[in-house]
């Protein structure tokens, strides 16, 4: 028992220093902006940049300095002086919505379905189905929102009115049906082809076969028997379903404009006004605090999914 | 050979002789521009600014300072194909060196529990890309083509560390073999097992590691892409700030075009289009070979 403690507690420990080695070398990388100094020797001269690599241990060190004081949450957008104390939450929560409720989606339909393709009688439809999925989760992300867009846009022209919206804007909210599909998508695809191969494999196992023999309904089967042997398989799988979604995040957030964590990245920490196309002066504390948020929603949203899993194993098996 | 490493093959060589003679199919010379011409219609004679729509003239259209579409994609290929092909022999190179290296000098094979978290996985590789190559990207004082090989080599570190894991794995499979053991006990030395047992087979995985990392290559740049990294350069000019593509990269006129989902859809459209041909030849490519590999030469 108490080498058990032990053992956990060395996987703790490892683990939350394998976690802020990554804050701290993600946050080195952030500050790499505020090496190169971007100017123009003269008015009408054509712009120059140089590197100067204290400028961004320099950037890092006032950040940290401000901390205390408050100093380093302070950014500014235009002319607006904002306090991250009271505007991160707001994008983080935007954020972690769209990483946990669409990715709760898919996962839970790609179970679901990958379940049922691998046993009965619909396993030539469901390979069909895997095929067609392997297709389209090989498309990166940024071309299907790009394609989701100009879907609803060519629509909009044929039909003459709006079945989505292709971006986010204050009036309609944050919440919106095309980003959502397309974070669904990724562990949807994913989900299904693990879950599907998993269930494959223990409707030949011997406890399976002993069920059916007993004379188990296929429905409990599924149930009990292969939902409580892929759920494990999908949780070993969750670090690669996540880290799809951060950065399928970073691109939905972008293209849809959502007012999520990941868009002040390029929105504010560059330049003075108006995102990457303007110029001005980088502000690290921006980079620094979207940083820490990206790993905050990474662990709640790793933390949610692991719970949900739990749930859902109890909930299929009947284990208590 | 089957069909699909076929077709891959046959779409890759069109595409690298295509790249490497662009003057011969581009409808202009490199660099014509024409922002405003004079044109004959039905209805009399009328100027015509750009960009202007795909027409006889312009075959894919102008973008908004008058540069023919099409010439423009044709000369930027061969920076796209370049930089896939270069990032992807560098990347599937060293990592190979390193996990072989790692696997045959004894250490530890690197332990990893599958359901653990993987917390670097917080902020996206590309976005840790992103935050290294914008500055030198943006007005870079290399010149197109040495920011072209500091911008391969920047992406070669990134997912570096996954191939060698990949090598390192694939070697020490293959050292717990019979024949490797029976070679080590028959008196082989490191070299002649290195030559003669592990090289052959793990030649086959480099191709393998090579058409697979083409593949997230060309992902990876069009994701830089669409956060104005661009791919030879991103020239940003005040009054009025504009940021554009300094070679005509191809994943790089996506991300410049994006916006124009509304109005002169054109300028997204051809670019897009290119652009899953180019990753439709690298997917069939990868994907033939994977299946040539597991089924053996004879399939």
């Amino acid at each position: 028992m108490k080498d058990a403690i032990k053992a956990a507690a060395r996987r703790a420990a490892r683990g939350a220093a394998a976690f802020a080695l990554s804050v701290a070398l993600a946050l080195l990388a952030a500050a790499s902006p505020a090496a190169f100094r971007v100017y123009r020797p003269e008015p009408t001269a054509p712009v120059r940049s140089s590197l100067e690599p204290g400028r961004a241990l320099k950037a890092i060190g006032a950040w940290v300095s401000g901390l205390a004081g408050g100093d380093g949450f302070v950014y500014v957008v235009g002319q607006t002086r904002w306090d991250a104390r009271e505007t991160m939450p707001r994008y983080a929560a935007v954020s972690f919505f769209y990483v946990v409720a669409p990715g709760l989606a898919g996962i839970s339909l790609g179970i679901v379905l990958g379940i049922a393709g691998g046993s009965g009688p619909r396993r030539r439809g469901a390979g069909l189905l895997g095929r067609a999925l392997g297709t389209l989760y090989a498309v990166p992300e940024f071309i299907l929102a790009l394609a989701l867009q100009l879907g609803a846009l060519v629509a909009l022209d044929a039909l003459g009115f709006s079945v989505a919206r292709i971006s986010s804007d204050p009036r309609g909210g944050p919440v919106l049906a095309l980003p959502f599909m397309l974070m669904a998508f990724y562990p949807f695809a994913f989900t299904y082809k693990a879950a599907r191969r998993r269930a494959l494999e223990a409707a030949e196992s011997d406890y399976v076969r002993y069920a059916r023999a007993k004379g188990l309904g296929e429905a409990l089967i599924s149930r009990r028997h292969l939902g409580a042997a892929v759920i494990p398989e999908i949780r070993s799988e969750l670090p690669s379903i996540i880290s799809l979604m951060q950065g399928n995040l970073f691109m939905c957030e972008y293209i849809f404009a959502l007012p999520g964590v990941t868009r002040l990245l390029f929105t504010a920490a560059f330049p003075a006004r108006g995102g990457l196309a303007r110029s001005g002066e980088f502000q690290y504390p921006v980079a620094a605090l979207v940083v820490i948020a990206c790993f905050a929603v990474y662990a709640a949203a790793w933390g949610t999914y692991r719970i949900a899993l739990a749930v859902a194993r109890r909930g299929l098996s009947g284990e208590r | 050979m089957n069909a699909k490493l076929l077709a891959g093959a046959l779409a890759l060589a069109a595409l690298a002789f295509v790249a490497a003679f662009p003057g011969l199919l581009a409808p202009y010379p490199f660099g014509y521009a024409d922002t405003i011409r004079f044109a004959e219609t039905e209805a009399g004679q009328t100027w015509v600014y750009a960009p202007e729509p795909p027409s006889e003239v312009y075959p894919w259209g102008s973008d908004d300072y008058g540069y023919d579409l099409m010439t423009r994609l044709l000369w930027g290929l061969r920076w796209t194909l370049g930089i896939v092909t270069l990032t992807a022999f560098m990347r599937s190179a060293l990592g190979a060196a390193i996990g072989i290296a790692a696997a045959m000098g004894g250490s530890a094979p690197r332990r990893r529990s599958g359901a653990a978290a993987a917390p670097l996985a917080g902020v996206p590789s590309f976005v840790l890309a992103f935050f290294i190559l914008y500055p030198i990207t943006v007005n870079s004082p290399l010149g197109s083509v040495g920011l072209f090989f500091v911008q391969a080599a920047v992406l070669t570190a990134f997912e570096l560390a996954g191939v060698a894991g990949s090598f390192d794995a694939r070697t020490r499979a293959l050292l717990d073999k019979p024949f490797v053991t029976a070679a080590v006990g028959a008196g082989a030395d490191r070299g002649w097992i290195l030559r003669h047992h592990l090289a052959p087979y793990l030649a086959e995985a480099f191709a393998e590691t090579f058409a697979d990392q083409c593949v997230r290559t060309l992902q990876f740049v069009g994701r830089l892409g669409m956060f104005f990294v661009f791919i030879g350069g991103t020239t940003l000019t005040f009054d009025p700030p504009l940021l554009t593509s300094t070679t005509g990269e191809l994943a790089g006129l996506i991300g410049l075009y994006r916006a124009r989902l509304l109005v002169n859809r054109w300028l997204l459209a051809y670019p897009l289009g290119a652009y899953l041909v180019i990753a439709g030849s690298f997917g069939l490519f990868a994907s033939g070979l994977r299946e040539l590999l597991k089924k053996g030469p004879e399939a």
